[in-house]
């Protein structure tokens, strides 16, 4: 039977083309074929293996400036870029950061703590980590700094605009209101509210550093800024040392990387790096509060009332104003 | 050779070929990738944490009920209450508490430096004199009358206030220093203002801000009646001489001074017989009035300088 089918073909073959030039023709294109896929299927298989996992990377990701919106977008999305990038074995965050508004530096923590849920994350202080910079590498698995660097300064300011606190009611007069607390600043509601905020940072802290702090809960709500040195002491930094300390540090917490056998990538954004409570002038500070008058506002009818911030540092316009006062008399 | 037999067996060739690197790229990408962790958009541990639940970052604010209110005596009294040197409290803040006196049947008069009788014509006949956060000192003329006013038998409130720091605004930002200003005729009564501001940082010692501290009562009494807890909103404390004054009112334990930070037991309100000093005035007003016990407090004072009797002085 076989016999006969391949007699057949022969001859079905032979009543068209010459034998010999079809099957040269095909053993041509095995050859080619074989050679071809020798040379090309490592490439492929290069290819496949980078893209799913090849040298495991430590992504060192760079806050340079306030937790701002701005700079948190950028840092948010580089970490979720890192969290999806199956060669990204761990996280580097550099942070050079004196905080900035609350919200934004509570974003930063979420998508810090979520990364570090997944993967080592090391945090290397570069300048400062100061408030709502701190808010953002306290749930790292280890921080490192500089002697020179700051950390600390936990806590939070409101800031409120003098006349519409101390005239909340001869204002809210010429508007009509559907409540009694529509449009309203009560200097109660700021404190509390800014209690509230403050125990959810302390708590922050004291949840993830807890166990390495030698400070108590009310030293670490006193509110004060360290140098590193003295951070390493009281628990609020890990150790001194450099960028590639912190990288080695990351490479050694992943189990993912075997030695030396990882590379190093960098995420570099050109960030907002000015940091300003926008306060044309501030009238009163007391306590937490700073009581300012909104600059700019003549062509709006409303101001936001509050803002609340997480930052190491003073209000920048009551010695950028004086400064100008002074050069304009010059 | 006809095109068929070209075209044909290349189209095999390109069909094979495509089909062998595919799966070399596939196998590879299956053998190789691993990733540890999960994938974003799976749940993650610790998105709503603990510390951020209400129950731990929400707090109990002071309810601001109770009432203030005043004894009635069998003569109605008159109060002299004196504004002349105080900083930011106006006789419109301290309308609950002449609001309060006018219920109890009680007679009030405000010296704001504006059209007021003498000083001595004022004190004449009343029961009680309120000095609010005197900013600069009293003259000697006036430090007598006050002597002899408190000792025919009227009653004296003096609420001080500890030196503080207040950034002045607008465009040439200044930073001055405001501080209590009547030391002399204080001295004169064996009480002196502290030289800090006190503070505590105790979430369950404060309220809601650190520089708002708590004080308990140390002893009973008009001063003690009723009240559990004060707050005073920006205190100093007081440091007495001589055994003539009694400490009615101590900053609860944990309670420090701001700049040198030391811990200690402050007394905030004191008296020496007929003259009671107070290391707070903001009590007084709102939005401190109804804070705590602070209206208890306030009633107890206020009843206290109505039940003086300055009897003959000025007579």
């Amino acid at each position: 039977m076989v016999y006969e089918f391949v007699v057949q073909g022969w001859r079905m073959a032979d009543s068209r083309w010459p034998i010999s030039e079809t099957r040269a023709a095909y053993v041509v294109i095995v050859t080619l074929l074989v050679v071809l896929a020798a040379v090309v299927a490592p490439i492929a298989w290069n290819l496949g293996s980078t893209a799913a996992d090849d040298n495991p990377t430590v992504q060192v990701i760079t806050l340079r400036g306030g937790t701002n919106d701005a700079n948190v977008n950028a840092v948010a999305t580089a970490l979720r870029e890192a969290r999806n990038n199956a060669s990204t074995a761990a996280v580097v965050l550099r942070v050079d950061s004196p905080g900035g508004p609350v919200a934004p530096s509570e974003e930063l923590y979420l998508a810090v703590n979520r990364t570090a849920a997944e993967m080592p994350v090391v945090a290397y202080v570069e300048g400062s980590a100061a408030s709502g910079g701190y808010y953002g590498i306290v749930p790292t698995d280890e921080i490192i700094v500089k002697p020179s660097s700051t950390v600390g300064s936990i806590g939070v300011i409101v800031q409120a605009p003098l006349s519409a606190v101390e005239q909340a009611e001869q204002v809210s007069g010429s508007y009509v209101r559907s409540g009694p607390d529509k449009a309203q600043i009560d200097q109660d509601r700021l404190r509390e509210d800014l209690e509230r905020l403050q125990r959810a940072f302390v708590g922050t802290v004291m949840t993830h550093r807890g166990n390495d702090l030698e400070l108590t809960r009310e030293e670490v709500a006193n509110g004060r800024a360290y140098l590193g040195t003295q951070a390493v002491e009281n628990g609020f930094a890990d150790r001194i040392g450099d960028i590639g300390s912190a990288i080695e540090a990351a490479a050694d917490r992943s189990e993912r990387i075997d030695g030396d056998q990882y590379d190093v990538e960098y995420t570099t954004r050109s960030v907002q790096v000015t940091l300003s409570i926008q306060a044309a002038a501030v009238e009163e500070v007391d306590g937490n509060t700073i009581y300012y008058t909104e600059a700019g506002t003549a062509d709006s009818e409303f101001v936001r009332p509050v803002r609340y911030y997480a930052v190491w540092g003073v209000p920048v316009e009551t010695t950028a104003a004086a400064g100008e006062g002074g050069s304009s008399d010059e | 050779m006809s095109d068929r037999t070209v075209v044909q067996p290349l189209a095999v060739l390109i069909v094979a070929l495509a089909v062998i690197l595919a799966g070399t790229f596939a196998l590879s990408a299956l053998v190789g990738s691993a990733p540890t962790g999960s994938p974003d958009g799976a749940t993650i541990e610790g998105q709503s944490p603990a510390q951020y639940q209400p129950e731990v970052a929400g707090l109990d604010a002071d309810p601001e009920d109770g009432e203030l209110s005043v004894e009635d005596t069998e003569d109605d009294s008159r109060i002299v209450i004196d504004l002349r040197r105080t900083g930011d409290t106006t006789r419109t803040d301290l309308k609950p508490v002449t609001e309060a006196l006018f219920e109890a049947g009680h007679s009030v008069t405000v010296l704001d430096g504006t059209d007021d009788e003498e000083f001595g014509d004022a004190l004449a006949g009343s029961s009680g004199l309120l000095i609010v956060q005197p900013t600069s000192a009293y003259p000697d003329g006036e430090r007598d009358a006050i002597q002899d006013y408190v000792d025919a038998g009227g009653h004296a409130v003096i609420a001080g206030e500890p030196t503080q720091t207040r950034v002045g605004g607008g465009l040439f930002a200044s930073v001055s220093q405001v501080s209590f200003g009547a030391t002399e005729l204080a001295g004169s009564y064996g009480v002196q203002v502290g030289a800090e501001t006190l503070y505590n940082v105790n979430d369950t010692d404060n309220d809601n801000n650190f520089k708002s501290i708590y004080a308990t009562p140390t002893r009973g009494g008009i001063l003690t009646e009723g009240v559990e807890t004060v707050t005073f909103d920006r205190s100093g404390y007081v440091v007495t001489s001589g055994d003539d004054v009694a400490v009615h009112y101590t900053a609860v334990e944990g309670t420090k001074t701001i700049d040198t930070r030391r811990a200690g037991t402050y007394p905030v309100v004191v008296r020496n017989d007929s003259v009671v000093f107070t290391a707070d005035g903001s009590f007084l007003s709102q939005p401190e009035l109804y804070d705590a016990d602070n209206e208890v407090f306030t009633g107890n004072l206020l009843s206290f300088l109505a039940s003086g009797d300055s009897g003959n002085f000025g007579g």
